[in-house]
This record gives structure tokens, sequence and C-alpha cells, in this order.
């Protein structure tokens, strides 16, 4: 599949929405339909929750396992990553610096392992690896975000870290560069390598690609339910998605109660319905909505799945 | 009449040296001698202390942290912060470790 041709299909897909509003189901199903379209699927669930293992009823682990024809799916462990993260450091840092230091260097390493954009960042820096498997292993990705404010935060993350390390690599050149100068006058070997300026430069260059990844081949689809808060909040997001060059796909409007639901109750459920769904379609003009029945039974089985899936065909991008 | 080649060291005023080999080849390590205590020495000096301010940059910006300034990209930085946080470690027990009650750094 040619991904870089102008026109073709972004191949990762984001899912995303507030608690709640179903999209695990939807995420899930996704990669369902995508797999059952014939291409070669991974499903990435973020979720701490195990919902997607849960729903499924496969047990998941964090490296991919074939659960389908052409899908696999894979749980990040953020806790995980964070402590191999923190363990492969610990042993690098400490082969380089004095003995007497090793303590100090420990520290430090509990207290960045503890500290708060921590696990946020393990999980993007997990992600970046499994991205890396399309197109080789996968024609798509489907990503389970976490809620809305978490997962603007988390995509925008690499553009803010991309700027701060770039800031860093400039200082430590300067100090090399000077460094250089020195050996160079005292007629000493030419410069040995600065493995410092080498780990800036390797994460510089890994953010970069994350960032290219999620501007260029990734689509954003919002998930919500015909309420009033769900409306604000994704009218709220989408531009702002947009604002950090993040491109958005579909409108999934999860749970809308059919015709058929009858009764007295669900005659003034479906009345309001009917407000809200108006007032979303009016509100996200332009943008592409796909209205998902609620199903008389909750989607918890992979037959219930199966057929939700279905109503999520549109969201597939036409084959090239 | 022939010159003693040793005491033309002497005369140059650079002490007690001897120089020894060719005349020639004296008078060119005299010559090194001098442009080195005159000119590369200070450079050098210079040098030095430039590079040790362009390290001094580099250790503040890492710890801004420790200022309260909140830095997304601790993790990613995390092998280089690690490596300098004995530096950072010392400078601050330098200026009185009350002043950074908390720094979430080192301490």
């Amino acid at each position: 599949m040619l991904l870089s041709l102008p026109g073709a299909p972004r191949p990762i897909a984001f899912v995303g929405g507030k608690g709640g509003v179903g999209k695990t189901t939807v995420a899930t199903a996704l990669a369902l339909a995508s797999a059952a379209a014939g291409e070669r699927t991974l499903l990435v669930s973020t979720d701490p929750a195990h919902s997607t293992s849960d729903l499924l009823g496969t047990p998941l682990g964090s490296e991919p396992i074939r659960i389908g024809e052409l899908l696999d799916a894979v749980e990040i462990d953020a806790e995980q990553q964070a402590d191999r993260y923190v363990a492969a450091v610990r042993a690098d840092v400490h082969r380089l610096v004095a003995p007497a230091v090793r303590d100090t260097v420990d520290r430090h390493l509990d207290l960045a392992r503890r500290g708060a954009g921590t696990l946020e960042s393990a999980l993007l820096d997990r992600l970046a690896d499994l991205l890396a498997a399309c197109p080789g292993d996968y024609d798509r990705i489907v990503i389970d975000t976490a809620p809305t404010g978490h997962t603007l935060r988390l995509l925008a993350m690499p553009e803010l870290v991309t700027g701060w390390i770039e800031g860093l690599v400039r200082q430590r050149e300067k100090v090399h560069g000077v460094d250089r100068m020195l050996r160079n006058m005292a007629g000493r070997e030419p410069d040995h390598e600065d493995p410092v300026l080498d780990r800036l430069r390797r994460q510089r260059t890994r953010l970069r690609e994350l960032r290219r990844r999620l501007t260029e081949d990734a689509v954003f689809h919002a998930v919500l339910i015909p309420e009033r808060l769900p409306i604000e909040e994704t009218v709220r997001a989408l531009p702002a998605f947009e604002a950090a060059g993040l491109t958005v796909g579909t409108v999934v409007v999860n749970r809308v109660l059919p015709a058929e639901a009858d009764g007295g109750f669900l005659a003034a459920r479906r009345e309001q319905q009917e407000t809200y769904l108006q007032e979303l379609r009016e509100r996200l003009r332009g943008r592409r909505l796909v209205e998902v029945a609620q199903q008389p039974r909750d989607v918890a089985t992979r037959g219930a799945l199966a057929e939700f899936q279905a109503q999520l065909i549109p969201m597939l991008p036409a084959a090239p | 009449m022939t010159e003693d080649r040793s005491s033309r060291g002497r005369a140059s005023g650079l002490g007690d040296r001897t120089v020894v080999g060719t005349p020639g080849e004296g008078w060119w390590r005299q010559a090194l001698a001098w442009h080195d205590a005159l000119f590369v020495t200070k450079w050098r000096s210079a040098l030095q202390r430039e590079a040790k301010q362009q390290e001094d940059t580099l250790v503040a910006t890492l710890y801004l942290s420790a200022f309260g300034i909140d830095d997304p990209a601790a993790y990613h930085t995390l092998p280089v912060t690690a490596e300098y946080v004995d530096r950072f470690h010392t400078w601050h027990r330098s200026q009185g470790l009350d002043r950074f009650p908390d720094p979430g750094v080192c301490c």
C-alpha cells in the first residue's frame, strides 16, 4: 500500500472521547471492520483498566498477539514501560559516573520515575515503537486513547518536547565544539564520540519522527453520545486538535436510541435526543458524522461486536 | 669563532634550559616556547573558561525543574539529567541547601 501518495488513506486511527461514551467498543469494532475489509490491522489499547481485553474476552499483553483473521491486539502498560526505561538509563549512567555519585543518580531516577509526566511520556514512547510497525507489518493501526483532555496533551507533547530538546542539543553542541578546539590545540586525539550529545540527538530524531507520523499518517475520530456535556467537550476539542496539526476524521455519535425503542419513558428520551442530535449536526456541520444505533443489549461479546462493526464501515476510507 | 651552543639558550632568557641538537632545531624549540607562553596559553585559558560556561548553561537548563519550571522533556532527557545531577547537587549545596527545600531533582 503506497501510503505516501497524496489522498492515500491515513493508516493510523486514534479513537478518542470522554469516559463512558463507548470509545473502547468503537475502536475495537473499527479494528474488526478493518481486518474484515482485508487490511492487516493492529488494535492498541492504552486503557489501564483492560476494557479492550474484557470486551474481546481475551487477555492481552504488552506484545501484540493474534486475536482474529488479519487482526492483532496489544495493551500498552505505561508503568512497565516507565520501569524498563528507567532501569536502562540507570545501567547506562552508572557506567559513566564515579561510584561515589551513584546514590545521587539513583535518588534522581526515583524522583523522576514518580514525576508527573512520566507515565504519559512512557505511553507515548511505547506507542512510537508500535507505530513503526506500520506499514511494514500492519496496514492499519487503531488506537483506543484515554479521554479527550489527556489525549490532546498526549498528542501535543511531541511538539513541546522537540523544542525543548532542540535547545539542549544546541547548547551541548557548543560545549562539544569548544572542547574539540581545546583538544586540537593540545595536540590530543581528535574528539571521541560524545555520548550525551548522541543521546539527545537520538531522542530528538525519535520525537520528530513521532510528530511527523501523527501529523501526516494519523486521523483522529471522536466518539460522543447525544448529551449536553459530551457535545460541549467535542465541539471545543476538535478545533484544538486541528490547531495542533492533527487531522480529524469521523465523529461517531454513539448509543442513538432507535425509533423502535418504545414506551413513554423512551419516547421522552428520544424526544430529548432528537434535540441534541439536531444541535450536534448543526454545531459539527462540515464534519463527517456516523450515527450508531443503540442495541437492545450491551455490546459485550464478539457476536454483538460483529453487528456493531457493520455500522462503522463508512469510517473506513474507500480502498485506493 | 665557534659559539657555545648551550650559552645561546641561556642568553635568550629562558633560564637554565640547555638547547641540544643542531642550531636550527634549538632555535625552533625556543620560538615555539615563546609563542606558547605569549599566545596559546592565554587562548587556551579563555577556551577553558568558555567550555566551563557553556557546560554550566547546559546544567542550569537541565535542572529548571528544580526552580519550579515544568519540563515536558524530562522523560527524554533523563539519561543526561542523571549523568549531570551530581554536579548540580554539589553546586546547590554550595549555595546553601535550604534554598532548595524540595527541588525534586536530587534531594
